[in-house]
């Protein structure tokens, strides 16, 4: 099958990090062929400099990559406001569509985006990524596995510290569209269509508009399921271990700590994977399924599951004395080989991470990390990356060493 | 000149009276003595109560008439089933005897007034037994609310959880029955002594475990919110189906700092499963594990440190108690906070059976 052809909507930080190197990561899937960069001048472009040399068309308007017969895929990562319109003019120019959340403001917008989909028989995707965080496919592997029959309560939180600014009222403003939209996406995807919601809206932070929500509590109820759905996110969250998921049935539970920072770090922030504190994690992370035996005793049982931002090589700083352009790629194709991972090794229900990353600095064993990538992604690169991994790891070992002296 | 000894009467000799009651009221010889106990099924032959204290001189008695009717008698403690306690404190506090309720202390808000404004018409004390008041968890949030390390105004969000995996049996709906009365009443005492009445309830009742009537809660979440403190949402859960290693008690926010603790107050099982005095030195205190963390956000960096527990003591419930019947102390709980927190249960039941959230003053 000849490779889909991607036109990337933007250039910005989503398009860098989570968009663009999953596709150049996949050749035999897709072809990276034009990015769309409005301010882009023949002198003076991003997406030329970081994406020249491999030959990627640069385009200016929306209507070059619409209009362009050779584009079978539109990845729509431009801001917020431009969602819905973009994504609109994509789907009705007959191409599929993969749109950066929250995906529109209104559900009638993502309704609406669906019937063109269907009229012109082509896939709209919502990027919707964190069903393949490594917390939460650790928890649909446990519901799969009939280890949390017959839930009771699930709540599942977003808690951070964070000086983020939400930006005016309006529109998909506020942490709800923000960070809402995955967990949201996560429930509906485990319990489907609710029959009520619940729900508090506040300004926790009394930062910024005071209708910009920045804290939120929403509670689901269920017509043919007696679970209670709690669903929260805050950003004057201090604390040493921020509560992700607390799933429970009558006799079974799944307790996991840690916040994976990358997203909301890049999507408020600015930040990149180079930044310092960028996936910076809490010290300790820790996931743990919990049964009530016949006996009346209880068990607990770690089951640390696979991070993005614990896999990813949180501790290469821009200060690495790795050349840039090395590092960047492999590292996002760790992301990348992780995703695919993270779902086969669903199976076997418990993953450490801790294991990958230990491998992978095995100094007896240098080249699993590289070999990892190889089955993932049959690249042509392979060679390259090790070379660039190699560096990458020594860098890692040396700052891994130095927050180890801190503790 | 000495304090006259103030003479107890205890009502029921359950589970409760044991673990609760008189191990405290011994704590305090210089304010008590454990006078009578009332127990209806004892016999000359055949009396727990006598099994276990009569070697303290306690008199037995078999019914609540004469019980309430001995001038000896100064202060009388309700321990028995949920359902009577509105007509057993009526009757104690009519007969003109300071009364200690065990809670729940009444179906409805308007019982508890009603035992309030008896209680002032005989001039005697009125004091639900809300003693988790007295819970070292409780104790220490307060501490930290005297230190200014946490502002009542600067709240945003106050989350107190009485979570456990329990197989306590599960009744029929109606009365005062349920979790939302049992462990409800103790979380929201607490709100109600820090924060006051709220302004409006919001609650979710279930029968987690399924066990029993399904209308029978046995885990609710409820939030409160308020005029006085327009930013703030508390949220009071509990649950009797949590199996965790560690059980969530507080999450308490404010913007730039944070309390956040694990663990249940250790009074209880001390004295029921470790045969604990109350004077015994370590007392309800809290393991070191169990600290809670105290958290400060500053210039983009949290630091954490840990608190130590302020030990719980259920005996300075009755200290007060005893002090307030001398004229020495306020009363610490009262009546008037009683009847707050019943209507908060019943709010709580009315906003989960019509879906809604339901304003303080809803007509009952």
């Amino acid at each position: 099958m000849a490779p889909i052809r991607a036109a990337v909507l933007g250039v910005g930080f989503s398009a860098n990090v989570f968009h663009i190197p999953f596709i150049l990561g996949l050749p035999d899937v897709y072809k990276l062929h034009s990015i769309m960069e409005r301010s882009a001048t023949a002198t003076s472009s991003k997406a030329k400099d970081k994406y020249g040399h491999l030959g990627v068309k640069v385009v200016t308007t929306l209507e070059e990559v619409t209009g362009d017969p050779e584009v079978d895929l539109v990845v729509v990562t431009v801001k917020d406001g431009a969602h819905f319109p973009y994504a609109k003019a994509a789907l009705s120019a007959g191409k599929h569509v993969v749109l950066e959340k929250p995906v529109t403001t209104t559900s009638a917008e993502v309704r609406e985006l669906i019937a063109i989909a269907k009229a012109k028989n082509v896939v709209f995707a919502p990027y919707h990524n964190r069903r393949f965080d490594g917390d939460f496919l650790t928890l649909r592997s446990l519901l799969d596995a009939g280890k949390l029959p017959n839930l009771v309560d699930y709540e599942s939180r977003y808690d951070t510290r964070a000086d983020w600014e939400l930006g005016p009222p309006g529109g998909s403003a506020g942490i709800l569209y923000g960070l809402g939209s995955h967990i949201i996406d996560q429930a509906v995807a485990l319990f489907g269509e609710p029959k009520t919601v619940t729900a508090m809206l506040l300004n926790g932070r009394q930062m910024g508009h005071p209708d910009v929500d920045d804290s939120f509590i929403i509670h689901l109820r269920y017509a043919n399921n007696p679970v209670v759905v709690t669903l929260r996110s805050a950003l004057h969250s201090v604390a040493s271990h921020q509560i992700r998921f607390n799933v429970r049935s009558k006799d079974s539970s799944y307790v996991k700590y840690g916040l994976d920072t990358q997203e909301p770090q890049a999507m408020f922030q600015g930040m990149g994977p180079l930044d310092p504190g960028f996936g910076a994690e809490p010290e300790s992370s820790w996931g743990e399924y919990g049964v009530r035996g016949k006996d009346g005793k209880d068990t607990f049982e770690k089951c640390v599951p696979l991070f993005f931002g614990q896999a990813f090589p949180s501790s290469l700083s821009a200060s690495s004395p790795v050349p840039q352009p090395i590092l960047c790629l492999p590292s996002c194709l760790l992301l990348l080989c992780l995703a695919p991972l993270s779902c086969s090794f669903s199976q076997h229900t418990f993953l450490s991470p801790e294991r990958i990353l230990i491998q992978s600095q095995d100094p007896d064993n240098p080249r699993l990390l590289p070999r990892l990538l190889q089955e993932c992604c049959g690249s042509d690169q392979r060679h390259r990356d090790a070379r660039g991994y190699a560096g990458a790891r020594r860098a890692r070992h040396a700052h891994h060493r130095s927050r180890q002296d801190q503790r | 000149m000495p304090d006259k000894i103030i003479n107890v009467a205890l009502i029921g000799i359950g589970n409760s009276a044991n673990v609760f009651h008189i191990p405290y009221i011994l704590s305090l010889p210089e304010i008590y003595k454990l006078h009578t106990i009332y127990e209806r099924s004892a016999t000359p032959e055949k009396s727990k109560g006598r099994d276990k204290y009569g070697h303290l001189g306690v008199k037995i008695t078999t019914t609540l008439e004469e019980t309430l009717a001995d001038p000896e008698i100064g202060l009388v403690i309700i321990t028995t089933r949920g359902a009577s306690h509105y007509e057993i404190a009526k009757a104690a506090l009519t007969a003109g005897k300071n009364t200690v309720l065990e809670k729940p202390i009444t179906t409805t808000a308007a019982e508890v007034q009603d035992l309030v404004d008896t209680a002032k018409a005989h001039n005697v004390i009125f004091v639900p037994f809300h003693n988790r008041r007295f819970d070292g968890d409780f104790l220490t949030v307060r501490k930290l609310l005297a230190e200014g390390k946490l502002k009542l105004e600067e709240i945003v969000d106050f989350e107190t959880r009485y979570d456990v995996r329990a197989d306590w049996g599960a009744g029929s709906p109606g009365g005062n029955g349920g979790i939302t009365y049992g462990l409800g009443c103790h979380l929201l005492d607490q709100t109600v002594a820090l924060f006051g009445a709220p302004k409006s309830v919001t609650a979710l009742l279930q029968n987690g475990r399924r066990v029993g009537d399904p209308e029978f809660d046995d885990s609710f979440t409820i939030h409160l919110r308020y005029d006085k403190y327009p930013g703030l949402v508390v949220t009071a859960r509990s649950a009797l189906h949590s199996v965790a290693s560690h059980q969530i008690r507080y999450i308490i926010r404010e913007k730039n700092r944070s309390f956040v603790k694990y663990g249940l107050d250790s009074q209880e099982p001390q004295v029921a499963f470790e045969g604990k005095k109350p004077t015994d030195k370590g007392f309800g205190e809290d393991p070191e594990e169990l600290y809670g963390e105290y958290g400060v956000y500053e210039g983009g960096n949290s630091t954490f440190t840990k608190i130590p527990t302020v030990p719980g003591s259920y005996r300075d419930y009755y200290r007060n108690v005893g002090e307030t019947i001398l004229g020495k102390a306020k009363q610490e709980v009262t009546g008037e906070q009683g009847e707050i927190g019943m209507r908060i249960i019943q709010l709580a039941h009315l906003s989960h059976k019509t879906g809604r959230t339901v304003p303080f003053d809803e007509k009952l």
